[in-house]
């Protein structure tokens, strides 16, 4: 009789353990902007992605790697250079957004650019709230590059990875839109004496006008679209 | 891991489920539904409360109508999920808060991702950044709910609980997209 009682219990008891046992790998997440390459899957900016598409946050592997996939043996999909990833034009400061599906305790996050460190924020074992964000300055580095980001979990031995495809523009613009282009500067103002060749540029009415072909004596703005003085837009 | 969670979940549901029947489970006739779906049904009710929250923050609060109209389609399409779900639950005659979900938080890191902590400080934003953090919020609780889904989809029995589970499968993955590129 005991031993039929004894039984069910130690089978709860040992259902419980492993609920609790199971807990540390539940913490998820990954950066949503600028998008992440599982953030491009997920939202079918890239095609054929395979499962990460149903879980980008899941991206979990063992601390230390440098690879987009955590090294791990899902997902391989994210190291493929060959993918095309979009990459999205920032200027020298970005702010990279998470979404996190589970408040794990945080050590540290970390960010690289080939292979070099290049923020680290530390978190001393605290839990997140219900999203993160960081500002991290990519050191003057220009061009195409892809930031590699860790989220090292505090008590577990597992990270959770995330790679970020850019565009660096040398400003230092703090968002993910690329600063809007300055108005042309206006050319010298339109003569009506003056012959003008191809390609010369006249400024008239605070606007900024191109000879498409040799003229005289033709006011910019009465030619029409096809005219030979073409309307770039309004200068400075 | 998830699956030996879940699995874990069941099983206790299942025990608890036994002992308090007693004598007379053993006359009716086998239910058409398993454990999963009720878990799956209670836990998505656990699901919707804070969402129902955070998405009447949304269509009061957002700056830009875009993501006020997300909050108010997404509510409504919620508040009918949460009918339909009720009415399901009660005709089996299972409770609709199940005692697995404190075990469930705690797998998840010890707090629920949308607290009413996370939900104050998200109330005293304004503006694109009230929108930006509105947005990822709810990005990050709708994977709950694909996770929930999928495991329905693997385990559960009952047809229209599995059915509903491939919808929310889908449509919460469409929002998702759609969510990600206004942030992105």
């Amino acid at each position: 009789m005991r031993r039929r009682i004894l039984l069910p219990v130690l089978t709860v008891a040992a259902l419980l353990v492993s609920m609790f046992l199971a807990a540390p790998a539940q913490a998820h997440g990954y950066i949503s902007s600028p998008p992440s390459r599982q953030a491009m899957c997920a939202q079918g900016r890239v095609a054929n992605c395979g499962d990460i598409v149903y879980e980008p946050q899941s991206v979990e592997a063992p601390k230390g790697s440098l690879q987009c996939n955590g090294g791990g043996s899902r997902f391989a999909v994210l190291n493929d250079n060959s993918r095309n990833w979009p990459a999205t034009s920032v200027g020298q400061n970005v702010t990279f957004n998470w979404v996190i599906t589970a408040r794990h305790a945080t050590s540290t996050w970390e960010y690289f650019v080939n292979g070099s460190r290049i923020a680290v924020f530390d978190d001393h074992g605290a839990q997140p709230g219900a999203t993160k964000s960081h500002n991290v300055s990519l050191g003057g580095r220009t061009g195409r590059m892809t930031v590699l980001a860790r989220w090292n979990v505090a008590d577990t031995a597992m990270a959770f990875y995330a790679c970020v495809d850019l565009q660096v523009g040398s400003g230092g613009g703090g968002g993910t839109n690329p600063p809007p282009p300055p108005p042309p500067t206006c050319g010298s103002p339109w003569s009506a004496s003056a012959v003008y060749n191809g390609g010369a540029i006249v400024s008239y009415n605070g606007r900024r006008w191109q000879a498409q072909w040799w003229t005289q004596g033709e006011q910019p703005g009465t030619t029409g679209e096809w005219g030979v003085w073409r309307d770039q837009g309004a200068c400075s | 891991m998830r699956r030996r969670l879940a699995a874990a979940l069941a099983a206790t549901l299942l025990l608890l489920a036994g002992c308090g029947k007693g004598g007379e489970a053993a006359a009716a006739p086998a239910p058409s539904y398993n454990d999963t779906d009720v878990m799956f049904l209670q836990m998505m009710l656990a699901h919707h409360e804070p969402a129902a929250k955070l998405l009447a923050l949304g269509e009061r609060q957002a700056g830009d109508p875009a993501v006020k109209a997300v909050a108010t389609e997404l509510s409504a399409a919620q508040a009918a999920e949460t009918d339909t779900i009720r009415a399901r639950l009660t005709s089996w005659g299972r409770p609709l808060v199940s005692t697995a979900h404190a075990g469930a938080h705690k797998a998840h890191g010890g707090l629920p991702l949308l607290d009413d902590a996370q939900l104050l400080k998200l109330s005293a934003l304004t503006g694109p950044e009230f929108d930006t953090t509105f947005l990822t919020m709810l990005i990050g609780h709708q994977h709950g709910a694909v996770e929930l889904a999928r495991m329905e989809t693997a385990s559960g029995i009952d047809p229209a609980t599995r059915d509903l589970a491939s919808r929310t499968d889908e449509t919460v993955r469409t929002q998702i997209q759609r969510l990600l590129r206004m942030v992105g």
